[in-house]
C-alpha cells in the first residue's frame, strides 16, 4: 500500500496543476452563427486581424450576468477606447447564447449586461466544440493572423473570475502565436472585486428578545478572498424564579460581540484551500443568561441560610474558534467536494450543584470537529448537498451530524428547496429537522418564497432526572414568506414568520425551569443587504 | 454460559455504537459514486445554475433562519457550531 501512496499523490497534484490550461495554444474551431434575432450570419472569419473573445453565456445563468457584464465593459468597451491591445489589434467581444431561453429572460439578460454582438447557439453545439463543461465558458482567439498563421486558442477560463485575468492574456498576444510566453504583461492595475453585507436578524416573543446583526466585508483580488466580519447581539428577557419561598422577577439585557476572519486561496482552478478564525465575548443563547442568573438568585437564598458557603463565581463567557477547509471542484461548475477540520473552545457559564456547598461544573469546553461534503448536480433540474460531520466535546461521546439537500426546479419560474438533517449523540441525544421552501421568479429580478420548517430532539437529559436544567424534548414548527431582490450589483432580501416551540412536559420535572422551558409563539424576521463595488 | 452471553451482549452493543456513523458515511459514499457518474452538460445547466438553485453561504441566498440555535441545540450541530454555549445542558449537568 505505502509504495503506491507517493506515486499516487503525485499523480493526484500533477492532475489539479493541468487542469486549468487545456486548451491552450489549440486551433480555434471556426463557426458561422446568426446574430440573435435575425438571420445574418457571423463566423470566425469575420474577425480576422483581431483579437476574439468568445463569452458563451446562458440567460438564465446567474453566474453569466457578472461575466457578460463586465466583458462587455471591461474588455469590448476598453480596448474599443485604446484602439486595441498594446500591440494595436483590434479586440473584439462576442457573446455566444449557448442554450435555449425564455425569451422574458434574455430581454432582462441583454438589457442588463448591454451586450453589443450576440449570437445564438442554442443547442450549444459550438459550446460542446470548445469542450465546455459548464458556463460562462470564455475563449480568446488570437485571429489577428501575422506570420499568416491560423486563428488560435490562446486560453479558455472554465469560470470567469474576474476581468484581470483576461487582460492580462490579451495584452499578451502580439498575433504571432509563438511570442505569446516573451511579451511583458502590461502593468494593469489589479482588479478587485468588495462585496459589503448587512445582515439583521431578530425573534421576539413576548417575554424574550434577541436580535442579530451582522457587517461582513469581502475582497476577492486575483486567486484569493479575503472576509472580516463583525457581528452583536442583543438579548432582552423578562427573567422569573422561585427558589424556596424567594421569587425574583427581573428584566434582564446581554450583549454578545463577535469577531471573525477568512482567507481562501485558490491553489489553482480546481483546488482551494480556506482557513477562519473567531472570536465571541458574551453569553451566547437566553438559555445560558437565565441558568446563570438562576443560580445567582438560588446562591443569594443559600447565602442566608449557610453562613460562609462559597462556590459560586460571576460567568464571564467567551471563547474562539479555528478552522480550515479543502474544496476540490471535481467537475467544473457541476461537482464539489469538501473536506475541514475545526477547534472551537468556549468558556461558559457553567452549571451548580447547590445544597449544602456550591460545587461548580465544567465551565470550559474543547471541540474538535470534522466535516466533510459534496455537491452535484444530479439532472438539469436537481442539485444536491450531502454534509456529514462528527465533533467531539469535552467529556461527551462524540456528535454525528448528517444533513442533506436538493433542490429542484419544477419549472422555469419555480425552485423547491428541501432539507434534511440529523444529529445523534450517545447516550441519548438525538435531532432531526425537516424544511421545504418554495420560491417563483417574480417581476425580473424580484423572487417571493414560502417556507416551512419542523424540528424535534430528544433533550440533552442523560436520565432526566428532576433536578436537570437541561432542555425537556424540543419540538419546533417555523413557518414564513421571503421576498429576495437579486441584481448584478446589489441583492436584497426579507423573510418573515411565525415560530413555535414546544418543550414536554416531564411529570417528574422540578418546576423551577419552568419558565425558561415554557411553550413560546415566536416571531422571526431577518432583512439582508449585500452590495459589490 | 452467563459469560459467553455477557461477551455476545458486549460485542453487540460494539456494533451497534457504529451503525449510525457507518450507516452515513454508506449515504455519503453512495452519493459520491451515483453524482460522479453523471455529468450534465453545460449547455442543460441553466435551471441548476439559477442562483436560488445553489447552495451558496450567503446570507442573501441561505434560508436557514441562525437564531434557531437560541433553542434548537440540534440545529447548531448542523450548521458547524457546538452546543457548548451551556455547561449545564450537557448531559450529566444539572443544578
Amino acid at each position: 500500500m505505502n509504495r503506491y501512496f507517493c506515486p499516487l499523490l503525485i499523480l493526484i497534484v500533477v492532475l489539479f496543476l493541468w487542469t486549468g490550461e487545456l486548451y491552450a495554444q489549440e486551433k480555434a474551431v471556426s463557426f458561422s452563427l446568426p446574430k440573435l434575432g435575425t438571420e445574418q450570419p457571423v463566423g470566425l472569419d469575420d474577425f480576422k486581424g483581431s483579437i476574439v473573445v468568445l463569452d458563451f453565456f446562458s440567460a438564465g445563468c446567474p453566474k453569466c450576468y457578472r461575466a457578460s457584464w463586465e466583458i462587455e465593459s471591461g474588455i469590448q468597451e476598453y480596448y474599443e477606447s485604446r484602439s486595441g491591445n498594446p500591440h494595436s489589434i483590434p479586440v473584439r467581444v462576442a457573446a455566444v447564447s449557448s442554450e435555449e431561453a425564455l425569451p422574458d429572460d434574455m430581454q432582462v439578460f441583454l438589457e442588463d449586461t448591454e451586450l453589443s454582438l450576440v449570437l445564438n447557439d442554442e443547442k450549444g453545439t459550438l459550446l460542446k466544440q470548445y469542450g465546455a463543461a459548464a458556463l460562462p465558458y470564455i475563449v480568446v482567439i488570437d485571429a489577428a493572423g501575422k506570420n499568416a498563421s491560423e486563428p488560435v486558442v490562446v486560453s479558455a477560463f472554465e469560470e470567469y473570475d474576474g476581468i484581470d485575468k483576461l487582460r492580462e492574456v490579451i495584452d499578451k498576444i502580439t498575433g504571432r502565436a509563438e511570442s505569446y510566453t516573451e511579451t511583458a504583461v502590461t502593468d494593469l492595475k489589479k482588479h478587485i472585486i468588495n462585496e459589503a453585507l448587512f445582515d439583521t436578524s431578530a425573534i421576539i416573543a413576548s417575554d424574550v428578545y434577541i436580535s442579530d446583526t451582522v457587517l461582513e466585508y469581502k475582497q476577492k483580488k486575483e486567486a484569493t478572498e479575503y472576509s472580516v466580519a463583525l457581528s452583536y447581539r442583543r438579548i432582552d428577557m423578562d427573567y422569573s424564579s422561585q427558589y424556596l419561598d424567594v421569587i425574583r422577577n427581573e428584566s434582564l439585557k446581554e450583549n454578545w460581540f463577535s469577531v471573525n476572519g477568512s482567507v481562501k486561496f485558490n491553489l489553482n482552478p480546481a483546488v482551494s484551500l480556506s482557513l477562519d478564525g473567531g472570536f465571541y465575548d458574551g453569553y451566547q443563547t437566553y438559555r445560558a443568561v437565565w441558568l446563570d442568573n438562576y443560580y445567582r438568585h438560588v446562591y443569594g437564598v443559600l447565602k442566608t441560610f449557610i453562613d460562609g458557603i462559597e462556590g459560586y463565581e460571576k460567568a464571564e463567557p467567551w471563547g474562539y474558534s479555528i478552522s480550515g477547509g479543502l474544496k476540490w471542484e471535481y467537475l467544473p461548475g457541476a461537482g464539489f467536494a469538501e473536506a475541514g477540520v475545526s477547534y472551537q473552545r468556549d468558556v461558559v457559564s457553567p452549571g451548580y450543584e447547590m445544597g449544602v456547598t456550591v460545587v461548580k461544573l465544567e465551565d470550559a469546553f474543547n471541540t474538535v470537529g470534522f466535516h466533510i461534503s459534496t455537491e452535484n448536480i444530479l439532472t438539469r433540474r436537481m442539485r444536491s448537498l450531502i454534509e456529514l460531520g462528527v465533533s467531539d466535546t469535552t467529556e461527551r461521546d462524540p456528535r454525528y451530524t448528517l444533513q442533506a439537500s436538493l433542490n429542484y426546479a419544477p419549472a422555469d419560474h419555480w425552485v423547491t428547496r428541501f432539507n434534511v438533517a440529523g444529529a445523534k449523540e450517545r447516550p441519548n441525544f438525538r435531532a432531526k429537522s425537516v424544511s421545504l421552501t418554495l420560491e417563483r421568479d417574480w417581476r425580473e429580478k424580484w423572487f417571493v418564497s414560502i417556507f416551512g420548517r419542523y424540528y424535534e430532539d430528544t433533550s440533552e437529559i442523560e436520565n432526566s432526572v428532576s433536578s436537570s436544567a437541561a432542555a425537556p424534548p424540543l419540538k419546533t414548527y417555523q413557518a414564513g414568506l421571503g421576498l429576495r431582490m437579486q441584481g448584478i450589483k446589489t441583492s436584497f432580501k426579507f423573510t418573515a414568520g411565525p415560530c413555535n416551540t414546544k418543550y414536554d412536559r416531564l411529570p417528574d420535572r422540578d418546576t423551577a425551569f419552568d419558565q425558561l422551558y415554557k411553550d413560546r409563539d415566536w416571531f422571526s424576521v431577518q432583512i439582508v443587504f449585500l452590495h459589490k463595488f | 454460559m452467563a459469560e459467553t452471553s455477557v461477551h455476545k451482549g458486549q460485542s453487540k452493543k460494539g456494533i451497534r455504537k457504529f451503525m449510525f456513523p457507518l450507516f452515513i458515511l454508506a449515504v455519503l459514499l453512495s452519493a459520491i459514486t451515483l453524482t460522479g457518474c453523471v455529468t450534465v452538460p453545460a449547455q442543460q445547466q441553466r435551471l441548476v445554475s439559477k442562483s436560488n438553485m445553489q447552495f451558496s453561504g450567503s446570507a442573501v441566498f441561505s434560508y436557514q433562519d441562525r437564531l434557531v440555535t437560541q433553542f434548537e441545540s440540534g440545529s447548531a450541530s448542523f450548521t458547524g457550531g457546538q452546543s457548548g454555549d451551556c455547561g449545564s445542558c450537557v448531559a450529566g449537568g444539572g443544578q
